[in-house]
């Protein structure tokens, strides 16, 4: 479970890296300072971005969408493409500090993405706005108190392992299945914030049910998210944003995880010394 | 730019994947819970299309998303006494994949019925120790 809690805290933010990243290469000022390789590099991430989100835009009804997001973190080729250009983003390419405390409170979200989703997605922008902002507060807090290289390496290995088994933390036992939920809604609402994202960069404005879809569906997600970080004693989470009953008693699970192992292993250890093919058998 | 479509994964003996498993001279379709190469065994959650109203079970429409996901041919009840432990050669992967909400539903079953029972005990009424699942788009469920 430890590689589990360490990796999401950079693996993924509510998308946030990747609306930065595109927010800062749109703005003009920006642009103009990047070099030509940089600049190559954004363009480059413009096509993944209208590969995969675009297939999320394509939805054709709401249980839809659902399935199409789940359907690009299933493959390994998102997860290499998506994560290595967003590595491999310029590490210049930041929002800057002062420009992200005044966009606090700012609407950012609901302005931005409001115009491509729909005025009935406002609300739910800016529940995943306020989010953000948690998830920003709690990274905050975290990477002051864990060294640098170790979150880059925790990052990478996670990333690493859904290039090669995508999503293999939810077949593992030792990682409880509240904290795997915690996982897959993180990684649920990068794509959430890629399609967002293509939707603003192709200039797309979306029919009203779609866009209050990924909206309602990404504010929840990123909540679900947030619970993990919630159950990290110390971290900064409101309780209007993650109820008391939501959060998780991490060192339960870790118990539990530790017992259902064995629990595994006694079932398998009784099927062996059964010697039936189909354990136990019905006959 | 072309158009992306999602692969189609091949049928093959993995976690998450669907086999089939003779039971009573039946085959049923599995999810593949687990899999331990050095037994060459698997755990598997088979599904069947009985009803059994006194047991938690998790119900998959098969006209569901989860049923096209799983390649269902009828509506399928899993219950916690459908775990197997399977010898790798007595089980065939088919097509189909467990879709992520469902298989956490599964594992919450799973994991509840063995953690509490021993082997052999996985019919009693798990309903007072079964965490509530999450709510997903299944179809119903209890």
């Amino acid at each position: 479970m430890e590689l589990a809690l360490r990796a999401p805290l950079t693996a993924f933010s509510l998308g946030e890296g990747l609306i930065a990243s595109l927010w800062a290469a749109f703005s003009s000022l920006t642009w103009e300072s990047l070099s030509t390789e940089e600049r190559a590099r954004f363009e480059t991430l413009k096509i993944v971005l209208e590969k995969f989100g675009t297939y999320v835009l394509d939805a054709e009804e709401r249980e839809d969408v659902l399935l199409r997001v789940d359907a690009l973190l299933e493959d390994p080729t998102f997860h290499r493409e998506l994560y290595g250009h967003l590595g491999a983003m310029p590490q210049s390419i930041r929002l800057p500090r002062t420009l992200l405390s005044g966009m606090r409170g700012d609407d950012g979200y609901a302005t931005l993405f409001g115009k491509f989703l729909g005025s009935g997605a406002k609300s739910c922008l800016r529940d995943v706005e306020r989010s953000m902002w948690v998830f920003r507060d709690c990274f905050a807090r975290i990477s002051n108190t864990m060294p640098r290289e170790e979150l880059a390496k925790a990052s990478q290995e996670f990333v690493a392992m859904c290039s090669e088994e995508p999503l293999w933390f939810l077949n593992e036992p030792t990682t409880p299945v509240p904290v795997a939920r915690s996982l897959l809604a993180g990684l649920r609402c990068d794509v959430f914030a890629l399609s967002a994202c293509q939707a603003v960069v192709g200039g797309r404005a979306v029919e009203g049910w779609l866009g209050l879809a990924i909206a309602e569906k990404w504010a929840d997600e990123a909540r679900e998210y947030l619970a993990l970080f919630a159950s990290i004693p110390g971290n900064p989470v409101p309780l209007d944003v993650v109820p008391l009953h939501k959060r998780f008693d991490l060192k339960a699970l870790e118990e539990n995880a530790r017992a259902v192992s064995a629990a595994y292993a006694r079932f398998n250890a009784d099927a062996e010394r059964s010697g039936e093919p189909v354990f136990p058998s019905d006959a | 730019m072309s158009r992306y479509f999602p692969p189609t994964p091949k049928p093959q003996l993995r976690i998450r994947g669907v086999a089939l498993v003779e039971i009573n001279g039946k085959q049923r379709p599995a999810v593949v819970m687990s899999i331990h190469q050095q037994e060459e065994r698997a755990l598997v959650l088979y599904g069947t299309g009985t009803e059994r109203d006194e047991l938690v079970v998790i119900r998959v429409p098969m006209t569901s998303a989860a049923g096209r996901a799983l390649k269902l041919d009828k509506p399928t009840c899993f219950y916690a006494d459908g775990l197997r432990s399977v010898k790798l050669s007595h089980l065939k992967a088919v097509q189909g994949q467990c879709p992520p909400d469902l298989f956490m539903q599964m594992r919450i079953m799973v994991e509840g019925a063995l953690n509490t029972r021993p082997t052999g005990e996985l019919t009693k009424d798990l309903a007072a120790e079964a965490m509530a699942p999450p709510a997903v788009p299944t179809g119903s469920h209890e």
